[in-house]
């Protein structure tokens, strides 16, 4: 049980997409103007009560989220040996982002009445970090039985790092 | 002779699928473990993050605050306010649960008092476009229950300062007599004109105005009556008053 290579390269790219859609959400927090609500969007989310955790804004929170997922998956490359840790941690973000992408997008919809749509691209993009690193974490962090007699475990992010080289 | 080399590598290989067996259920153990506790990390930082950020329902209830009192000393005809004979006509269509338009009542509102105003050279209109939720349209409705005895500008300014956000309560009905005990309204008379949803025609008819007039954001201004635009500082207002003020002169 392994999976593809190219998968890890998947959340380095899913991790850039999020972090580039969370960075765009903070200047829209930061500089969106103070004095226009427009019809169907009218800023509600980004100005809700609920955009800010403790002053700091939500959208800042998932880019800061973005960059460690990114940073881990891309040291997962380098230090295939730590594969297996550096998962583990990714997918407990992942699956922490979700569950409270989640339960923001429940506060969209049935507390704030609106939706804006790049916070559902960040919840789109956080379930599928959260799916490639839990596909990871439970099938590719096993020894490969294409090399049985390897003296160490080979793992799918020692070839993809080997595959690099 | 020949059978117990083989018979020992044979005890070898089974000891050694043993062991790789005994790893194997080791490894197993060590990820079943790991992927527990991702799934207890990530469920108690979930529940950290929604409680830090969970709905405040008791906001509804907050007491009513009165009003700043910007619009001490200014004239108030109506949904005018200012001097009648001031040259220009500046009108904001507005939502009572629009936060941008409670930041333009708090941050550029008393600015264009000051500037324009109280000096008589602008006079304000306030018309609502109610269209955020239900909680517009009955705030915009008990605006016109103040109108009708004349308050309108003490009850609007409160009902600003009692916005709470969207859809969370801020003008329920029992809110909104609240508001309108506050202001000091004849409470028989604005009781009867909320519950019976006397000017709810009159705020659908206002909204649809703004409407087939190119209204597509709050707060939207005219001048003098031309088409519609939207600020995103004082200094977009100050220059088109200007501007208006300039063809006056």
């Amino acid at each position: 049980m392994t999976v593809h290579p190219r998968v890890f390269l998947a959340t380095p790219i899913l991790a850039l997409a999020g972090l580039l859609d969370a960075g765009y959400l903070t200047l829209v927090h930061y500089r969106q103007s103070l004095l226009i609500c427009n019809i169907g969007d009218c800023g509600t989310v980004q100005k809700s009560q609920y955009a800010e955790i403790a002053g700091i804004p939500i959208a800042l929170f998932g880019a800061g989220m973005y960059l460690v997922l990114g940073m881990l998956a891309l040291a997962r490359l380098w230090q295939p040996q730590r594969a297996e840790l550096l998962t583990a941690a990714n997918t407990a973000i992942a699956l922490a982002g979700t569950l409270y992408a989640a339960y923001l997008t429940y506060l969209e919809l049935f507390v704030i009445h609106a939706i804006c749509q790049w916070c559902v691209v960040s919840a789109v993009i956080t379930v599928a970090i959260l799916l490639v690193e839990g596909t990871i974490l439970l099938r590719g962090i096993t020894p490969s039985p294409a090399t049985p007699s390897s003296p160490r475990h080979v793992t799918a992010a020692n070839r993809v790092s080997s595959v690099r080289r | 002779m020949a059978t117990k080399p083989r018979q020992s590598t044979a005890a070898q290989l089974s000891r050694r699928a043993q062991r790789r067996a005994e790893q194997e259920r080791a490894a197993r153990r060590r990820r079943q473990l790991l992927i527990g506790g991702v799934v207890v990390v990530a469920v108690l930082a979930a529940a950290v993050l929604i409680y830090l950020n969970r709905p405040k329902a008791e906001q509804a209830t907050a007491p009513v605050q009165p009003a700043t009192g910007h619009f001490t000393g200014i004239p108030q005809n109506g949904r005018v306010l200012g001097n009648p004979n001031a040259p220009v006509l500046l009108v904001e269509w507005g939502d009572y649960q629009c936060p941008a338009c409670k930041n333009f009542e708090d941050l550029v509102l008393p600015q264009l008092i000051n500037d324009y105003i109280r000096p008589g050279k602008v006079r304000l209109e306030f018309r609502d476009f109610a269209f955020i939720g239900q909680e517009s349209q009955t705030a915009a409705e008990a605006a016109f229950c103040a109108l009708d005895q004349g308050k309108f500008w003490d009850f609007h300014e409160t009902l600003y300062a009692n916005q709470l956000g969207e859809n969370v309560g801020s003008f329920t009905p029992a809110r909104l007599k609240q508001i309108a005990q506050v202001v000091g309204l004849d409470m028989n008379a604005f009781n009867q004109c909320l519950d019976s949803h006397k000017h709810q025609g009159d705020v659908q008819a206002m909204t649809k105005q703004g409407s087939s007039q190119g209204v597509q954001a709050t707060p939207s201004f005219s001048v003098n009556n031309g088409a519609p635009f939207t600020i995103s500082s004082y200094d977009d207002l100050k220059k088109a008053l200007d501007k208006a003020l300039g063809a006056q002169s």
